[in-house]
């Protein structure tokens, strides 16, 4: 083949599809493995195993393609366990789940490597030792006829063609049969009305050429013969009348189980053969074909597009905020050159485009959930807790960059629940509790924020070690602390109160990153817990970081922007309110509470000095702490964009970012946690 | 035709390539720059200022949604006047996959020069300015061209302009 089939245009664009694609192939693969329930007789599997041996066999296949051949290998040898296990040859094991979830992972490895993200080739002599021993693994009905691969002859026709086959398609389909077996006597009329007919050797049954062929073209156009065979076989899933159990070849899966199950006098392994259920798993077989006609709803857009819209429509919010202003100014003029009811129109449809394209960059938070059950079950099955996990509110959406920068912090307390908060199962039965513990994970939408609850029924915090460790600390604490108050030393730094470190967590680096990383996104982070009855840590994070709700001063004239979130209070300072402390900078009093004095003007020093300076102060608060910040004026509030100043310039302390004011002028956003630091350093006595 | 092993030390007997720069005034001096950094020529607006920055660095302006460092180029120079006007204009440039402003007394013109026209800079043994972003000067008609590699100045560790540069 000297031309490029039509289909792969552009082979970089196709490469980063595949890429794409894997991933989900590989994280629908192992949502369905974790979803088996391996030792027990459970029927109607074919479905789930034909869905992973698509998804593993359109990887090979690309991959194939593409040149990835260490991944088109390990696939392969999946291919070959899976196909073991759709045709009941043995039932499933623990192991086979194992096997799988490990290739699943060194699959995405070797993708990794392939796009460059990592150097290191991953090394997958292990993985595939593991799916070697679960291929050896003693069958059922192992009649010395089964024991090893036979090739098979087909000849194969699909036609007449109601349309023509997609080139690349066409050409994948036949090099992945290739790859299978050997192809001959190729002969393609691929136009409608033709048809395309081969013959084809290879190890597996019709079944499998089948479910190769039906990733081309409709199953009901396919006629597979065996070679030389007089009678056709349709290869449309109808039950094949007849008896003889030997002849497997040309049988539908679904109805051989069946009849074998009869046949076989209680199985331990088979499920039970009620007349229902042979219906059920003719419509497992079929289901994926629906799945596929329902994918066509969405178009894959690259992320840079999107953002660009956005930014586009931050401009276009902003232009339309500039117009309205200068058509306020000029109603007392002469001539009005705007009509309202136009720029009243535009500030609702800049309005609705903006929520949007907002829209465009929302995601299901089921996106980060969806990593939990795999982290559960190696957990559990590493600290021997048998842990059930339960999500709600996983449609709850949230803006694609919070999404990836929340999902370590929920790992983090995910890990914690499992590790520290649930008991074992001794334990949970001498306490009168089921021995099965549970993790909950849910999401809901409250205002302009996102709460997400991690749950668990284990043991709860511990007051009184909390206590011991605070004193060995040297933290001081109010003997009549509340509970919430006692819970809040959890978030210090340093802070860890298992007995014995793990090696999964209890190095006391977590609760404290946990809480800095969520204040990062502008969120906050509480946690409540009752002896015996278990833990929930609950996370709040605003909608999307491409707009907050802000407050803006201004201090010299320079125009400051400060997420409303923070703020707790802002107040007039009287004279007699403030006070100079040696050596320690300037305290406020605000009611009950004397506060740490940050001059805004002498941290960002104004071009020209205010001829009234500091008459307001912006109570804030951030990791716990409350600062007041002297002020010149409060100008008001507003949703700002929040825009990089690191992208074209540098991170400067102080400031998280830069926002485009109303008349087109740039505003700089105070980064609040940052200020608050700069009291805490001040302090001398904090720990 | 040239045989291909031939000695070719000299540059003069490669094929003569154009190169085309911007040029444009600072104090006394013409400058030129790469005219493939150059993005856009603009007016200047009053940015906003950021405190406890360098001098030469006047703050950040809004382009088309873009925050945008503006640094001035006679501050930094040390020209000994600096105003700014309706006639102060604003080269923005497009360096290392970044935006910035550089503002300088007066736009010139492009100008196309041949490579053999750029001679190497000669080496000052107490050079007040670093001529490490000073590749070579040219002699177009009676004056003097200082050529400026304005993504090595301003990507050098002195401009504070690109973060983990300064420190």
């Amino acid at each position: 083949m000297t031309q490029t089939p039509t289909g792969f245009g552009d082979p970089n664009a196709y490469r980063a599809i595949f890429f794409d694609e894997t991933q989900e192939h590989l994280a629908n693969v192992e949502a369905i493995l974790l979803r088996l329930r391996p030792d027990e007789a459970s029927p109607g599997l074919q479905g789930d195993f034909n869905a992973i041996f698509r998804a593993v066999h359109s990887i090979k296949g690309s991959a194939a393609m593409l040149g990835c051949d260490d991944m088109a290998g390990l696939a392969h040898l999946q291919e070959n366990l899976l196909d073991l296990l759709r045709k009941d040859e043995r039932p499933l094991e623990a192991g086979d789940v194992e096997a799988l979830l490990r290739a699943g992972d060194a699959l995405q490895a070797q993708a990794l490597r392939h796009r460059g993200m990592t150097d290191r080739a991953p090394d997958t002599s292990a993985v595939e030792a593991l799916l070697r021993d679960q291929l050896a693994r003693p069958r059922i009905g192992a009649q010395g006829a089964q024991s090893g691969p036979v090739r098979r002859a087909f000849s194969v026709t699909l036609g007449p063609l109601v349309a023509a086959i997609d080139a690349g398609d066409l050409e994948m389909m036949l090099a992945g049969l290739g790859e299978m077996g050997s192809v001959a006597d190729t002969r393609i009329d691929n136009q409608p009305g033709g048809s395309v007919a081969f013959s084809v050797e290879l190890e597996g049954t019709a079944a499998d050429l089948e479910s190769v062929l039906a990733l081309v073209v409709p199953t009901d156009i396919t006629t597979i013969e065996p070679a030389g065979a007089s009678a056709p076989v349709k290869a449309a899933p109808q039950p094949v009348p007849s008896d003889d159990l030997g002849d497997e070849l040309f049988v539908d899966p679904a109805v051989f189980k069946q009849r074998r199950a009869a046949s076989e006098p209680a199985p331990a392994i088979a499920p039970a053969p009620g007349p229902a259920s042979a219906p059920a798993l003719l419509a497992d077989l079929h289901e994926p074909v629906s799945v596929a006609a329902a994918e066509t709803g969405y178009i894959r857009v690259s992320i840079e597009k999107i953002d660009l819209l956005v930014n586009l429509v931050g401009e276009l919010v902003i232009t339309e905020a500039m117009l309205a202003r200068s058509a306020a100014s000029q109603e007392d003029g002469t001539a009005p050159t705007f009509s309202d009811a136009g720029l009243a129109d535009l500030s609702r449809h800049t309005r609705n485009l903006q929520e949007a394209v907002l829209a465009i960059r929302m995601l299901p938070i089921s996106n980060v959930f969806s990593r939990f059950p795999r982290l559960v079950h190696e957990l559990s099955a590493r600290l021997g807790k048998r842990v059930e996990l339960k999500f709600g509110g996983e449609s709850t959406e949230l803006d694609r960059g919070l999404i990836e920068k929340i999902s370590d912090p929920l790992t983090h307390l995910v890990r914690n629940a499992v590790d520290h908060g649930l008991e074992t199962a001794e334990t949970r039965i001498a306490c009168g509790k089921p021995p099965v513990g549970t993790v909950r994970l849910h999401a809901t939408q409250r205002g302009g924020s996102v709460v997400i609850e991690v749950s668990d029924d284990g043991r709860g915090l511990d007051r009184e070690r909390i206590l011991a460790k605070a004193a060995r600390m040297g933290i001081p604490v109010a003997a009549d602390a509340t509970d919430a108050q006692v819970w809040q030393l959890v978030f210090l730094p340093g802070f860890s109160t298992a007995e014995q470190v793990t090696d999964l967590s209890g190095r006391g680096v977590g609760m404290d990153v946990v809480r800095r990383n969520i204040q990062a996104l502008g969120g906050s982070v509480d946690i409540s817990s009752a002896a015996g009855w278990g833990t929930t840590v609950t996370v709040s994070v605003p909608l999307t970081l491409a707009i907050v709700e802000a407050m803006t001063v201004s201090v010299g004239g320079a125009t400051y922007v400060l997420p409303l979130a923070s703020v707790a209070e802002s107040l007039r300072i009287e004279a007699q309110q403030i006070h100079r402390l040696p050596h320690e900078g300037d305290t406020l009093r605000v009611r009950d509470d004397w506060l740490p004095v940050l001059h805004l003007a002498r941290l960002f020093p104004p071009a020209q000095a205010a001829a009234e300076a500091g008459g307001i102060a912006v109570i804030v608060e951030a990791e716990g702490r409350r600062v007041a910040l002297v002020v010149d004026e409060l100008v008001g509030q507003q949703q700002v964009v929040v825009k990089s100043l690191e992208a074209n310039y540098r991170r400067v302390p102080g400031l998280s970012g830069a926002t485009v004011m109303g008349d087109g002028s740039v505003a700089l956003i105070l980064d609040v946690s940052h200020l608050v630091r700069l009291c805490a350093a001040r302090e001398p006595a904090s720990p | 035709m040239q045989p291909a092993f031939a000695r070719t030390a000299e540059p003069a007997q490669a094929p003569v390539r154009q190169r085309e720069f911007l040029t444009f005034r600072l104090g006394a001096e013409n400058y030129a720059i790469d005219i493939l950094k150059v993005q856009e020529i603009r007016g200047w607006e009053q940015p906003t200022a950021i405190a406890n920055s360098p001098a030469f660095i006047k703050g950040v302006i809004n382009l088309r949604g873009v925050i945008v460092p503006i640094l001035d180029l006679r501050v930094k120079f040390q020209l000994p006047q600096a105003s700014y006007d309706e006639f102060t204009v604003v080269i923005i440039l497009n360096i290392a996959s970044r935006v910035a402003g550089v503002v300088v007394d007066s736009v010139s013109d492009v100008l196309s020069l041949p490579e053999d026209a750029i001679r190497p800079t000669p080496e000052f043994s107490s050079a007040t300015f670093d001529t490490r972003y000073i590749p070579g000067l040219a002699t177009v008609g009676d004056e003097l061209m200082i050529l400026l590699d304005i993504e090595k100045l301003l990507t050098g560790a002195d401009m504070a302009l690109v973060d983990g540069a300064s420190h």
